[in-house]
């Protein structure tokens, strides 16, 4: 279930994701590797994690 | 009972709630996060969604990718110690530098050498060269002094030969006189030139005119001392003039003025 959540996300969030929750890379070091502002890399892995809670949350309810 | 409705979160601590999550605060960030988080239930509630979120991952991950075998990737860390050992100068490569000799510079050093010995045989040759011709000078001139006292020598030696001869020639008798012409006769026609001035001179006084015999020795004397001084001053002249190492042709001068005034002799 958490493979399709992570699998059905844009590749923004998810390359974010994979980064930082597979690579254990830092903010700092997405930020540089990708090229972006702090900020930026901070809002999308917060979108990120917030489609995934959506995501898992839904399936239960749709389930139940 | 979980509330879905969390996009509308307009909390100004909503992006601190990622960075609190996977623990990028700083400490007085941290405590103040949490005293807002006391206060706003909206960002606890957002707190708790993606905290379930990341705990899902977490889970997925040490379900899925836990028992994966570690994939090592070898590095060689000796190379980069071998760098910098190979960087480091150490007074032994500075020494071994100091003693190989590239053969650039062993051609040069080879080309240096060999330049500087023609150099220098060339300039010793040239002032060996001055001092033998300063050498062959000063022989030349001494040679030419011996040969100037060789002459002198040999004039005087003319002179006193001449002298003998007269004396000799006086102190004769008409019977040595007479034998002497005998033989001279015989030598004029087969002695040499040299030999011929010798008997010559000494049968000036041809002994066949007894009786005149005496007159013509004096008469032939005083010429012939005449004869011989001129000779003796001429070669003594021409020794003075040109030098000459012996008397031969002195000899062979008066034996032709000798030769002349017998010859004139014999006519009268």
């Amino acid at each position: 279930m958490i493979r399709q959540a992570v699998s059905s996300l844009p590749d923004d969030l998810r390359q974010i994701i994979v980064m930082k929750e597979f690579e254990d890379m830092t903010f700092q070091e997405i930020s540089d590797t990708l090229g972006m502002p702090l900020s930026t890399v901070k809002s999308r892995l917060y979108t990120a994690l917030k489609q995934l809670r959506s995501k898992l949350e839904s399936k239960p309810l749709e389930i139940v | 009972m979980l509330n879905n409705n969390h996009n509308n979160s307009s909390c100004a601590f909503a992006e601190q709630i990622v960075s609190y999550i996977y623990d990028e605060v700083d400490l007085s960030e941290k405590t103040e996060f949490e005293l807002h988080l006391k206060e706003c239930l909206k960002c606890a509630d957002e707190l708790a969604g993606l905290n379930f979120a990341h705990s899902s991952i977490v889970e997925w991950r040490k379900a899925e990718f836990s028992n994966l075998p570690n994939f090592v990737i070898p590095f060689e860390e000796t190379t980069n110690e071998k760098i910098v050992l190979s960087n480091q100068v150490s007074w032994l490569n500075n020494l071994r530098q100091l003693f190989t000799f590239p053969l650039a510079k062993a051609a040069v050093g080879f080309a240096f050498l060999i330049i500087c010995v023609g150099a220098f045989l060339t300039v010793f040759n040239f002032f060996g060269n001055n001092d033998e011709v300063a050498k062959n000078k000063t022989v030349n001139v001494a040679v030419s002094e011996s040969q100037n006292s060789e002459s002198k020598q040999v004039t005087e030696n003319t002179q006193t030969v001449a002298e003998k001869q007269d004396s000799s020639s006086i102190s004769t008798t008409p019977n040595e006189i007479e034998t002497r012409a005998s033989k001279t006769t015989n030598l004029h026609q087969i002695a040499p030139r040299n030999l011929v001035v010798k008997t010559e001179n000494k049968s000036r006084a041809v002994p066949n005119y007894e009786t005149i015999a005496k007159d013509v020795n004096k008469s032939a004397l005083n010429n012939k001392n005449k004869a011989n001084s001129e000779i003796v001053k001429n070669s003594a002249v021409k020794n003075s003039q040109v030098p000459k190492l012996t008397n031969f042709e002195d000899e062979e001068d008066k034996s032709l003025r000798l030769a002349d005034l017998l010859a004139e002799f014999d006519d009268n």
